[in-house]
């Protein structure tokens, strides 16, 4: 692994990002309704602490802003990225297969694994730039939160929600060397992540090991001990090991391109 | 066999060893087997559907063969793929633009991705520029490039980093009579003491440029000669429609 390969396929993807539309169309709606989200979630809670304080004389501490307004909204992020990480990564390879540059990118000296975590890296820098800005609502509330929320879960849950787009970019990043139509790998890859968003609903009527299972597989459920403020190993490895099987997968069906 | 730097002069630059390649149950390519020396200026000729994009997309390791091993300065295009790429050349049948980009974006890009010294770049990318005659347009985007620029940029690419071995599927294809001949001065300049090989369906191109023709039908290498030898006993044009099974007779009355 040659950084000056690498860091040549990440520069010239960060330049098509943000000389194109796209980065600034995909983050502009992603922080477009996070900010919807979180007007939402603070609203609620703003109105539901007043019709409890009318009701009756003593405070109710139980009301606070972590778990009303930004655990919730942290979880609702999730969902959003669902949506917005395969518009990303639609194009990542789709295109580059469509206008022919992928045959240049294979008969060149830089290796398929700096082609991969080269595009990723590039696309995880825009997300994390997303993902850094849609963390500034939270953060807002503590200067004018009275009284601030308690911040080391607001700092495990920002990490949490990251560690959970990483592994969804991953993911669909591995959806788009498949097809050369882009439409294809975004729907493909926006069905695997909500798909892996929602398998954890049947748990419940599973019972035994298969709920076990079907929670331990989920991102929703491994990312919310990290908005819970409960930090795992085992949550880490979760995620990492979903970025590692899509880098893998990725490879790996660029590399079967030559043997087709 | 991994000869690694230092092939002497006399071994062979490039290698295939009975190369097919089958898609399914279809046979693009059955057993080519050549070789080329440093000098050779190779004329891939054959009729579309014969197999010479496949064939060079093997040479170029974008595909692998499904029998018969490839050697590019005695690295093999499978196992050591990596040496491979860094010895070559190639421009595919479309040339692989970057349309966001301008030319000179896409040349540093290139540079950078071909393993060209940071400090040797600048000079590298304005050298290519002149030779290839991209300076007046080299701050334009590439999505406002027309035909012949397009393919001068994509041979620009090609040549960036001066290979041993420079591979072209149709560099000619959809240019006017005007850039087909600035093309060919180019590839012409470009062929001292390196293996060219390009492909075409276009015969004067071959007479033009090339010092040796290979002929292509139906996925087999039916003629291998060189020019001088071959243009001696036949035509050209005699000798490939002969190749290809048509009536020769009855073409040329």
């Amino acid at each position: 692994m040659r950084l000056g390969s690498l860091w040549a396929i990440t520069r010239r993807e960060l330049f098509a990002l943000f000389v194109t539309p796209i980065a600034y169309f995909v983050m502009g709606t992603y922080l477009f309704l996070s900010a919807f989200f979180f007007f939402n979630y603070y609203s609620n809670f703003h109105r539901a602490l007043y019709e409890n304080a009318a009701l009756s004389k003593t405070p109710n501490i139980t009301m606070n802003l972590n778990d009303w307004v930004i655990e919730v909204y942290f979880h609702s992020l999730v969902l959003l990225l669902v949506f917005v990480v395969p518009l990303l990564t639609m194009r990542a390879f789709s295109e580059e297969r469509k206008r022919g540059t992928l045959e240049l990118l294979m008969t060149i000296p830089v290796t398929v694994r700096e082609l991969v975590l080269g595009k990723f890296l590039a696309l995880l820098i825009l997300l994390l730039l997303m993902c850094l800005l849609s963390f500034f609502y939270p953060l807002m509330l503590f200067f004018w939160g009275a009284p601030a929320p308690e911040w080391a879960p607001v700092l495990s849950g920002a990490v949490g929600v990251f560690l959970c787009a990483a592994a969804f970019l991953s993911l669909a990043l591995a959806m788009s060397t498949f097809s050369e139509n882009q439409v294809v790998s975004g729907i493909s890859s926006m069905a695997l992540l909500l798909l892996l968003y929602v398998i954890f609903w049947p748990a419940q009527s599973l019972g035994g090991y298969g709920e076990e299972l079907l929670m331990a597989v989920s991102p929703v459920w491994q990312v919310s001990g990290w908005i819970d403020g409960v930090v795992g190993l085992s949550s880490s490895f979760y995620f990492i090991s979903l970025i590692a099987l899509g880098l893998f997968s990725a490879v790996q069906i660029l590399e079967m391109q030559r043997w087709r | 066999m991994s000869a690694g730097d230092g092939v002497e002069k006399d071994l062979p630059v490039v290698e295939m060893s009975g190369v097919g390649k089958r898609f399914g149950a279809f046979a693009a390519v059955k057993g080519v087997t050549f070789s080329a020396q440093r000098g050779d200026i190779i004329g891939l000729l054959g009729i579309n559907g014969a197999g010479k994009t496949t064939t060079l997309r093997m040479l170029a390791t974008y595909l692998i063969p499904t029998s018969g091993s490839i050697c590019i300065s005695g690295f093999d295009t499978v196992k050591e793929g990596e040496e491979v790429r860094r010895r070559i050349g190639y421009l595919p049948e479309t040339p692989p633009l970057y349309d966001e980009m301008t030319v000179l974006e896409y040349l540093a890009f290139v540079a950078s991705a071909r393993e060209i010294k940071k400090t040797e770049r600048k000079d590298a990318v304005e050298s290519i520029l002149e030779r290839c005659g991209l300076v007046e347009v080299r701050h334009r985007l590439c999505r406002h490039l027309s035909r012949g620029y397009r393919q001068r940029a994509g041979l620009a690419q090609a040549i960036i980093h001066a290979p041993e071995v420079i591979i072209l599927d149709e560099p000619t294809g959809g240019l006017d009579p005007q850039q087909v001949i600035q093309i060919r001065r180019l590839i012409l300049s470009l062929a001292h003491d390196r293996v060219l090989i390009l492909s075409t369906h276009i015969l004067p191109e071959v007479t033009m440029v090339c010092n040796r023709v290979l002929i292509m039908h139906a996925g087999s290498l039916v003629l291998d000669q060189g020019l001088a030898q071959l243009t001696d006993e036949q035509s050209l044009e005699k000798a490939f429609l002969r190749c290809i099974g048509t009536d020769v007779e009855a073409v040329s009355a």
